[in-house]
């Protein structure tokens, strides 16, 4: 298992460099391609070849005696944004952990086993509403509040900006549930597979409670699957973070991404500057590829040290 | 014996959405690209600049966007082209998906393993980051072909996925053995007996890719990637502005939210892709369990047994048939050809109907502002008037308006109707912030 995580490890320097000349290299030939078709970035000057353009950037990003003031701007925008984003995805993840684990478990019958149907409806329902729908029913119905409250009154969570307070509550929750109902989903359709199974019969022939069987053998049975189940949800979560975060102006990095691959409405303004910039595309790419992997290391971990079968792998 | 209620809700849910894409335009109590620049409520009397909040004008209920445009009757105007689009989307990935996963699936070897790295690692990207990254280069100019690369380029994975743990299950199948024991290809077996098992799995991974499609399909609107975007008008010398033409579900998710405080827009056009979504997902939810034999839910004996004997009788028809029509290399070859023809003369007589338009050559989205396409008032007593409630006042020139002046004017303008997207700028930009309170 050592030399399975060492290999894995080592792995990830040289992925994230790909990553992050792959974002380069993709920004840098759309740049001038963007510009060229619409009066968008009128004042792109004319590229030179990837290779230097890319090494130039190395140098002067990875040595901070060199870096522009532009580029020390950049990475100081980036830190915080990747403060805000990480604060948010934890808060998120850990929440769709807990509630989808126990609404899974909640939904699934003993005998015979299987789901109960009103978790199909929910499930369902929840990975069909778009976060941004989300978002825009709890704006609505913060202002719906107000309005019914009358003048004078507070919106009682914030519905833009950013904040480790109340400003967290609605993109937490916009963000959580897709995740949570997709961990709901598979962890009632895991459970209920494998209460089906002939160990399940023999404890209970042999005088074990449900929840002793839950508890002592499924539930370790089914964690490994579940933590990977944990893992897919976490990049769905990162995908929804884009949306989330221009929804409810969170300064993260979704936000960031977003403003670098949507031309803003006007030409005069300062997002414009940012559009397909090579660097700050290559950096978030970067860090999210860096997010991925690190949370496809932790889950390898997890699973194989929980599940002795998988060790040997 | 169980109902299949996903199923059953899902069907009538998605009958509701498909009702809206025909009978929507019919439904649409005003012109969805009638701009407004100021409009008198007949009830109230108040005077209301755009955008309008919902519910406080007459003949508003979902109030406006920011150029006056009725929000409601574009809503009944965007389902149908957002469906097609997604339909043409959806329907690429599964033939993409079902083929890789064809492949993968009946591959060993490097071959296999290769398609199988393909897999996982679009898999693990998510699909609205590849899907931005993707029409940022290629442009909505492209229309629904930027979506369908954009949506495509992983979107056939999860598709791929399902397909190929299906034909691995398939491979070890007896029949598959007995079939190679008498000398058949691979293509045969994949065609003849993979393809077959898995058809009926085909019909519910549509219905999840055309929710998944419209999910995506939302979210790039909502940042501001849809159909007939990235339109660019003049304000200044250096300033030019995006802008936004016909209704379509994303564009009005990008643009339905103007003002902080009014949200409705935004929830109405999410309830609509919500109500889409769910229907697809409860579809194909209801095709999984009518397709998993330990379900239990109802089958129509008589249907199902009727259908197969139509099916048995066809294929007893078709066999003799096939075999005169395309027993030989020959007989292949001339229908191909004919195919051929017909495919090209149904494309030039689409092009000489009109039905379908060649793009008109463009040196740039760059356009210039011509004085010439500014609306002119119609002669005394004949403007526009509407009878939805509001009183529309008729058409002026408004751009050779003084600053602060309240202008009354309703006019239509199309899709890349620029100058009219300038002026109205301009003027909605010189009106001071107090112009409604103090009219």
């Amino acid at each position: 298992m050592l030399r399975y995580f060492t290999r894995r490890l080592l792995l990830i320097p040289p992925a994230l460099l790909l990553v992050n000349f792959l974002g380069y290299a993709y920004a840098h030939f759309a740049r001038p391609l963007r510009a060229a078709r619409t009066p968008f970035l009128p004042f792109v000057q004319p590229t030179g070849p990837l290779i230097p353009a890319y090494r130039e950037y190395l140098t002067t990003f990875l040595n901070p005696e060199l870096r522009t003031a532009n580029q020390a701007g950049v990475l100081g925008s980036i830190q915080e944004a990747t403060i805000a984003s990480l604060g948010l995805i934890a808060v998120a993840l850990v929440l769709s952990v807990l509630i989808g684990v126990l609404l899974g478990l909640a939904a699934v019958r003993n005998e015979p086993a299987g789901v109960a149907r009103w978790l199909t409806f929910v499930s369902t329902s929840g990975l069909a509403m778009p976060s941004f729908y989300i978002g825009s029913l709890l704006i609505a119905s913060s202002v719906g509040y107000v309005l019914w409250a009358g003048p004078g009154t507070e919106l009682p969570f914030e519905i833009q900006g950013f904040g480790w307070d109340k400003h967290l509550v609605f993109p937490v929750i916009a963000l959580m549930a897709r995740p949570t109902m997709q961990i709901a989903q598979l962890t009632a359709g895991i459970l209920s597979g494998e209460l089906s199974k002939q160990y399940v019969r023999a404890g209970r022939s042999l005088g074990q409670t449900w929840r002793a069987i839950r508890l002592k053998y499924a539930m370790r049975n089914i964690l490994a699957p579940v933590i990977l189940t944990v893992t897919a949800s976490f990049r769905l979560l990162v995908g929804e973070l884009v949306v989330v975060e221009w929804l409810f102006a969170w300064t993260g990095l979704g936000r960031l991404l977003a403003q670098t691959l949507v031309p803003p409405l006007r030409t005069d303004s300062a997002e414009t500057l940012l559009f397909l910039d090579p660097q700050v595309v290559a950096i978030i790419l970067t860090i999210f590829a860096g997010l991925f992997l690190t949370a496809d290391l932790l889950a390898s971990f997890a699973v194989r040290s929980i599940d002795p079968r998988l060790r040997e792998r | 014996m169980k109902i299949n209620w996903p199923l059953v809700l899902g069907l009538l849910l998605i009958g509701g959405v498909i009702y809206l894409a025909i009978a929507g335009p019919a439904l649409a109590p005003r012109d969805p690209l009638e701009e407004n620049l100021i409009l008198q409520d007949e009830v109230t009397g108040q005077w209301h600049i755009p955008p309008f909040e919902a519910f406080a004008l007459t003949g508003f209920p979902l109030g406006s966007d920011e150029f006056g445009r009725d929000v409601y009757s574009r809503l009944l105007y965007a389902v149908r082209p957002t469906l097609q689009m997604v339909l043409v989307v959806a329907a690429v990935r599964l033939v993409l998906g079902t083929l890789i996963g064809l492949v993968a699936g009946w591959s060993t070897g490097r071959t296999g393993g290769f398609f199988d790295s393909l897999i996982s690692s679009a898999l693990a990207l998510p699909g609205l980051l590849v899907a931005l990254g993707a029409i940022a280069i290629v442009g909505v100019e492209l229309g629904v072909t930027a979506f369908i690369i954009g949506l495509s380029l992983t979107g056939w994975a999860e598709t791929a996925r399902l397909v190929r743990e299906q034909t691995r299950s398939i491979r070890s199948e007896v029949y598959v053995e007995a079939a190679q024991a008498l000398g058949a290809t691979d293509a045969q077996i994949v065609f003849r007996h993979v393809v077959r098992q898995i058809r009926a799995m085909l019909l519910m991974l549509l219905a999840f890719e055309i929710g998944g499609t419209l999910m995506l399909t939302a979210g790039l609107g909502f940042l501001g990637y849809y159909i007939g975007g990235d339109v660019w008008i003049d304000v200044a010398d250096f300033v030019a502005r995006r802008t936004s033409g016909s209704p379509e579900l994303g564009q009005m998710l990008a643009t339905a939210w103007v003002r902080l405080t009014d949200p409705w827009g935004l929830v109405a056009v999410g309830s609509v892709v919500f109500a889409a979504v769910l229907g697809f997902n409860l579809i194909g939810e209801g095709l999984r369990l009518r397709l998993d034999p330990e379900s239990g839910m109802i089958r129509i004996r008589w249907l199902s047994d009727g259908l197969g004997r139509l099916r048995l009788g066809l294929e007893q028809a078709w066999y003799p048939a096939g075999r005169l029509l395309f027993g030989s290399r020959l007989a292949v070859s001339l229908w191909m050809i004919a195919f051929g023809f017909g495919v090209g003369y149904a494309a030039i007589y689409a092009w000489q109907a009109g039905i379908i338009k060649l793009p008109e050559p463009q040196t740039g989205m760059f356009f210039e502002a011509q004085p010439t396409a500014t609306p002119t008032a119609p002669p005394a007593g004949t403007g526009e008037q509407e009878d939805t409630g509001a009183q529309t006042l008729p058409t002026a020139p408004v751009a050779a308006e003084p600053e602060g002046t309240a202008i009354a004017a309703s006019f239509r303008t199309g899709s890349y109707s620029m100058v009219t997207g300038i002026s109205l700028y301009q003027v909605v930009t010189t009106i001071p912030s107090s112009t409604s309170a103090e009219i």
